[in-house]
């Protein structure tokens, strides 16, 4: 009598512990569409339990950074973006406050970025690099043509020319002063740049380990598509990058 | 000894990334960044983001409401209102020790993130031009939204100054957002300045143009009608050069533009990008609508399409009126390696009744490629250039017959078959 007492109470513990862990058990990922995505691209997560009853009541972590949430589809699914994390293959997870998150079996794939975002400094007609990082838009080439520009190619390891942009030159080029608050003719106008400049480009992350990027001085108006606008342009230095 | 100096340098070390890291503030899902624009993935939008300098952590709601009412003037003014589409637009809260920002001219200095100040006329600098002292922070900052292609620094005084390089930096004074509005000219449209000055003390308002045609859209140096960029525009009566605006917004050539007075032309008297008071003149807005568009899917363009509401064309049965004409966007390929411009395509439609065939069109709305029998059903074939963007066509002849039709379309690119987008 004593034992099947003591057995039912190991029931109910066992029960209860069950229940307290399943209520602790937060959602799993059931699905990542599309299964393979670049950092930036939108992908959609289902999960098997309704968490996403608000944009506040969870969020989704893809390779252990915040997948932000994009639009809440239903209490199981959202769109989330995909963080700037490394190639290969990420877990995707759902967090939700309080509770403790679930390993998931669910992992996207993640690709190569598409682009290269480098930040770079010009001084003494020197071009430098000052960091690096990988992203999921395209590379721009839009430059004003009328104006000096930096202009850049870009060689992969095999020494293959492999991409070329401009942009206003960060320390001959156009830079704007706007100077009043009323609608008159002179609320815009040119100043000198700054001969110390730092700036930003977007290149296509180029597979493999090793990048070069020549940089060249290039004069207002000639046109970088032909080989004589490009012979126009004076060679100032190049950066390697080491991947 | 040897621990205690490792775990110093150790610790040194740390502090000084620790000193160099900007201060970003985190949001409750444990991201840095927040969507205040999202329109799709990053690499088929252009990327806006907004950083703020001199807002404490008691101010951020201050700066997200600047970055509104930006996204608010983008949004009233034409053709950004018809082509948000095309944009994302992200905001990464920094927080500062110190309201304000350094004016130097008046003695007045704050300990600001990202070390922002206006200009400082004792050194020849313009008052009105604001700068970062640490613009390689800005970047840092900007760093933690997706991606950016435009980086905005609103800075918190509202004395009236603004500045625009690689960086965008505008006080929050009223009417700011003009700065934004139309420094996105130059950087999205690549629009030439359309002001005939350059530095506007009265030294350089008389200088003649003898350069080469501008490149940019907006100017011209060419007076024969026929050699204007946009001589579809401009009306046969109207005489050239362009001297008389009556009605207001007469297109032609009007003398001036590019920093210089004369020898250059714009095409009407008053543009955005001439004086920010102005909206953007028919071509630059042209030019915008359609760069702007380039970045917007079939169905974000035209919402009220029939093909927008199909989710899923294996179920889908169209009942159908002769003559038939369905035309959807060709998905962009999101997966593909970088490496490569050019896809290999082919289309296979089954099950088409007779009568009906299939073709791709390109952006200006000429056929690339049309269909032929194949043991599948109709089947097309076309190499995609990835900076290109094309359309699907299904259309009946005369002798198609039937009055119901399934589309179930397959989609093979570089010989992998890839499923088309709900």
């Amino acid at each position: 009598m004593i034992k099947a007492q003591y057995s039912l109470l190991l029931l109910a513990s066992l029960l209860m512990l069950a229940g307290v862990l399943g209520c602790a058990r937060s959602a799993r990922v059931t699905s990542i569409e599309p299964a393979a995505a670049s950092p930036g691209m939108i992908v959609q997560v289902t999960t098997d339990k309704a968490v996403f009853q608000s944009r506040e009541a969870a969020h989704v972590e893809i390779g252990e950074q915040v997948a932000v949430i994009q639009n809440v589809l239903s209490a199981t699914s959202v769109e989330v973006i995909v963080p700037n994390v490394a190639a290969g293959e990420a877990e995707v997870r759902v967090i939700e406050r309080g509770k403790r998150a679930e390993r998931s079996s669910v992992r996207l794939r993640i690709l190569p970025a598409r682009s290269q975002q480098l930040v770079l400094s010009f001084q003494n007609n020197n071009v430098s690099l000052l960091s690096s990082s990988l992203r999921g838009g395209e590379a721009l080439r839009t430059a004003e043509p009328d104006q000096r520009r930096l202009s850049y190619d870009v060689f992969n390891e095999q020494g293959g020319f492999v991409y070329s942009g401009a942009l206003v030159h960060p320390a001959y080029g156009r830079m704007e002063v706007y100077d009043e608050t009323q609608t008159g003719d002179r609320v815009v106008r040119g100043d000198k740049p700054h001969e110390h400049a730092v700036f930003a480009v977007k290149i296509p992350n180029v597979p493999g380990g090793k990048l070069t990027i020549k940089f060249y001085d290039a004069p207002a108006g000639v046109d970088l598509s032909t080989d004589s606008g490009r012979a126009a342009r004076q060679f100032l230095n190049e950066i390697t990058i080491n991947r | 000894m040897r621990t205690l100096k490792f775990s110093v340098l150790l610790l040194s070390l740390w502090a000084t990334a620790a000193s160099s890291a900007v201060n970003v503030q985190r949001n409750s899902d444990g991201s840095y960044y927040t969507a205040v624009l999202s329109n799709g993935s990053t690499s088929l939008k252009y990327d806006i983001v907004f950083i703020g300098d001199g807002f404490t952590s008691a101010q951020q709601a201050a700066f997200n409401a600047r970055v509104t009412d930006a996204v608010a003037a983008l949004q009233a003014m034409i053709p950004y209102s018809q082509r948000m589409c095309g944009l994302n637009i992200w905001r990464v809260n920094v927080i500062s020790a110190q309201s304000g920002v350094d004016h130097p001219k008046d003695g007045v200095f704050r300990n600001t993130e990202l070390d922002c100040r206006y200009g400082n006329p004792a050194v020849g600098e313009a008052e009105r031009c604001i700068r970062s002292d640490s613009p390689a922070k800005c970047y840092e900052a900007a760093d933690y939204a997706p991606d950016y292609d435009a980086v905005f620094v609103l800075v918190n005084d509202t004395q009236w100054g603004g500045c625009a390089g690689g960086l965008v930096f505008s006080s929050i004074a009223p009417g700011f957002a003009a700065t934004i509005t139309h420094e996105l000219g130059h950087k999205i449209g690549a629009l030439a300045d359309e002001y005939d000055y350059y530095v506007g003390d009265g030294s350089d308002d008389n200088r003649t143009y003898l350069g080469p045609e501008p490149g940019s859209a907006n100017l011209t140096k060419q007076t024969a009608r026929a050699s204007i960029k946009w001589n579809a525009l401009i009306a046969p009566t109207t005489p050239l050069p362009t001297t008389v605006d009556t009605p207001p917004g007469v297109v032609g050539i009007w003398e001036g533009g590019g920093y210089y007075r004369f020898g250059i032309y714009r095409p009407q008297l008053r543009c955005h990008m001439r004086s920010t008071g102005n909206p953007f003149c028919a071509v630059c807005e042209g030019e915008m609508r359609t760069i702007l568009g380039n970045n917007c899917t079939f169905c974000e363009l035209n919402p009220g399409s029939l093909i927008c509401y199909i989710r899923d064309w294996s179920k889908y049965t169209l009942v159908w009126q002769r003559p038939f004409r369905l035309r959807w966007p060709f998905p962009p390929c999101l997966t593909c390696p970088p490496d490569r411009l050019f896809d290999d395509i082919i289309i296979v439609l089954e099950q088409l009744p007779l009568g009906f065939r299939l073709q791709v069109v390109d952006e200006r709305g000429q056929v690339i490629a049309e269909s032929r029998p194949s043991e599948k059903g109709l089947q097309v074939e076309f190499k995609a250039n990835r900076t290109q963007q094309y359309f699907v066509e299904v259309l009946s002849s005369e002798q198609a017959t039937g009055e119901k039709l399934t589309l179930a379309p397959q989609l093979f690119r570089n010989g992998q078959i890839e499923p088309l987008p709900e």
